[in-house]
């Protein structure tokens, strides 16, 4: 293994250390107590039960010694329990994690096919007139929050033109084509979101690729037009743009969080937001850990391809 | 017999903003026999490069040609487009750039990159399009031919991308191949070698060649014939011995008085041309070398000379209106 892997890696380890203490420390600093929301109110409740509660939570432990508890615990394989249903996290976690992944995976899928040959035909012209509209079209598809694309398809194709369910979810393994058609809207909010991202970057880098001395010697040797930018100038862009896909993989798991609320998809999204209403600090802080646990692992991934996929750094990696 | 290339008074612009475009090349002329050598010299910026970018339509945007004629063989090529132009690319014509580290694709194997070119004007398969690839690596003194076409770019030194580009633009079999400064960016044992390799090829397989060069070593022990370019426009062609021994235009001369002569003492400076090369769209009237002409009287300022030959019986052709006069101009 090169020195880069192993630095990488070490790299991705050190940040998801130092993201499960903000991802503690910011959901502690958050108002609101889980006992309390728990009981419905403290009247009527002696203190007696509301310490009891907290002792049998692990609340009444200091701050660093709970941070120490789940981490060890998550270590060990345990990811604790939630502070309301007694369900496991990792039982929550199961039952959801799919959900996300599919709708995840979907949407980035959606994106890169939407931004590719948008990407394409915009840098074949740089500044012509469908180049202009891809831009504008694009400044305001990243101007919008995942939601508010989300509400706003919602509105369209389900209100409006009924053509698609509004809310609710089918999983994979039971009906292919009800999950398909529960999965069109949330994950086309998604990547309404992010393919703009991928179509600027890609354009920029194609534009560039396409300016190179190789992609003139492709044409020299009587390559069509479609080839030299297919074959020639787009494998050479792709390549530096499949960092930003691997950014728009973490915006995406982001940008999940909201359009499964709204779409009321059973999905980790939805599971974090349950659990932030309720101040169940013990799923929202392993839910949370694992989305970032999931960016960073994309990124990591990515990274690492992109150098295993071109063979000048590929050299340089085997010989260092 | 046709010639290989017959270039009839080319002239490429760059369009600049508001409809206004700058001459590059203007008015040039030329023939290239069927596997004749011929040399393009002259400074940087003179339009050597663009000519041969002309002829392959390779120009891009804001360049384009604005006017003349560029036969390959009996082809007109200003008029072909599309599937027609790339076949002809890399078919009949082909070229090698200036710079071998940036012209291969950094992504692709080098021996998948002359197979692309031998696929592209073949019906060949695959895996004998890359025996054949192994072939011209070894025709073009490779070692170890079928290592090296599993190679990328990054994995070899100049000369040798160099000679991958030289076997890349063979895999056709061209009739005519360009050669855009091929050996500038390499080393001078490396340059040499390159050199025979083309001299070589140009003798074994008939293939016309023109080698553009600011290096009248190069030019001297490569070509037939030389064409001398200044501002865009061809100022003197003549036969290599004869343009060596009796330069007829005073830019020939001074190039000539500048190239560096090892037999003389190291003391004496190395002569230069006075001045600076012009830039295109500010061009002197009459002839456009006049400014830095050591033999220039008021006619050079007024108008310019027209490319002729000098006299009757010499091949050549010069573009100066004391081509045959300057002797006594510069002792009277």
């Amino acid at each position: 293994m090169s020195r880069y892997v192993i630095i990488r890696v070490a790299t991705s380890l050190l940040l998801l250390v130092a993201t499960s203490v903000i991802v503690f420390a910011v959901l502690r600093a958050l108002p609101g107590d889980p006992v309390i929301t728990r009981l419905g109110s403290t009247q009527g409740v002696s203190q007696e039960t509301i310490d009891r509660l907290r002792e049998q939570l692990g609340l009444d432990r200091s701050v660093v010694a709970q941070y120490f508890d789940w981490v060890g615990g998550l270590l060990h394989g345990d990811f604790g329990s939630s502070y309301f249903s007694q369900f496991s996290v990792s039982a929550l976690v199961g039952q959801r994690i799919g959900t996300t992944l599919e709708l995840t995976i979907a949407s980035v899928a959606l994106a890169v096919a939407l931004a590719v040959p948008t990407a394409v035909v915009a840098a074949l012209r740089p500044g012509g007139w469908v180049d202009r509209l891809v831009s504008a079209v694009s400044s305001l598809g990243m101007a919008f929050p995942p939601f508010v694309a989300a509400i706003f398809l919602l509105i369209v194709f389900s209100v409006q033109l009924g053509w698609l369910p509004a809310r609710g979810w089918v999983p994979l393994d039971e009906d292919v084509g009800e999950n398909l058609r529960h999965l069109v809207l949330p994950s086309a909010a998604l990547a309404a979101v992010a393919s703009p991202l991928i179509v600027r970057y890609l354009r920029a880098e194609l534009i560039e690729a396409l300016k190179q001395p190789y992609v003139r010697t492709a044409e020299g040797k009587g390559a069509t037009r479609g080839r030299v930018v297919l074959h020639h100038a787009l494998r050479n862009a792709l390549l530096p743009a499949l960092t930003s896909v691997g950014l728009i993989f973490g915006y995406t798991l982001g940008g999940a969080v909201l359009v499964e609320y709204v779409f009321g998809l059973p999905g980790l999204g939805s599971l974090a937001v349950e659990s932030a209403l309720r101040r169940d600090y013990a799923v929202l802080q392993t839910v949370t850990l694992l989305l970032c646990a999931g960016f960073i692992l994309t990124t990591l991934v990515v990274d690492l391809a992109s150098r295993w996929l071109d063979p000048r750094l590929r050299t340089v990696s085997a010989d260092g | 017999m046709t010639p290989a290339l017959t270039v009839e008074g080319l002239t490429v612009v760059a369009d600049g903003r508001r409809g206004s475009a700058v001459e590059i090349v203007r008015d040039v002329s030329f023939t290239v026999a069927r596997g004749a050598r011929m040399g393009l010299v002259g400074e940087s910026g003179s339009g050597k490069t663009m000519t041969a970018m002309a002829v392959m339509g390779l120009l891009r945007r804001p360049l384009r040609v604005s006017g003349g004629s560029v036969l390959l063989g009996d082809t007109d090529l200003r008029a072909l487009r599309g599937r027609a132009l790339a076949r002809v690319r890399g078919g009949r014509v082909a070229m090698i750039y200036q710079d071998p580290m940036q012209s291969l694709n950094p992504l692709h194997r080098v021996g998948e990159q002359i197979a692309e070119a031998i696929r592209l004007h073949a019906e060949v398969g695959r895996r004998e399009a890359m025996a054949r690839a192994v072939e011209l690596l070894t025709d073009v003194g490779i070692d170890d031919p079928a290592v090296k076409a599993r190679a990328y770019p990054h994995e070899l030194s100049g000369g040798m991308r160099q000679r991958v580009m030289i076997a890349m633009a063979l895999a056709a079999d061209p009739e005519l191949l360009l050669c855009d400064e091929p050996t500038t960016a390499l080393d001078v044992t490396t340059q040499r070698r390159i050199v025979e390799l083309l001299v070589r090829i140009s003798r074994e397989r008939g293939v016309a060649m023109v080698m553009i060069t600011h290096d009248l070593g190069v030019a001297a022990g490569f070509c037939d014939e030389i064409a001398v370019m200044y501002a865009g426009r061809l100022v003197e062609q003549a036969p290599v011995r004869e343009l060596y021994a009796a330069p007829r235009h005073p830019y020939t001369e001074a190039l000539l008085g500048a190239a560096c002569d090892l037999t003389l003492p190291l003391e004496r400076p190395i002569p230069t041309i006075a001045g600076q090369p012009p830039l295109p769209g500010r061009l002197a009237g009459g002839c456009s070398f006049h400014p830095r002409c050591p033999y220039a009287q008021e006619v050079c300022t007024l108008e310019r000379p027209l490319l002729a030959a000098p006299d009757a019986a010499a091949p050549a052709r010069v573009a100066c209106h004391f081509a045959l006069t300057r002797e006594k101009v510069r002792h009277g």
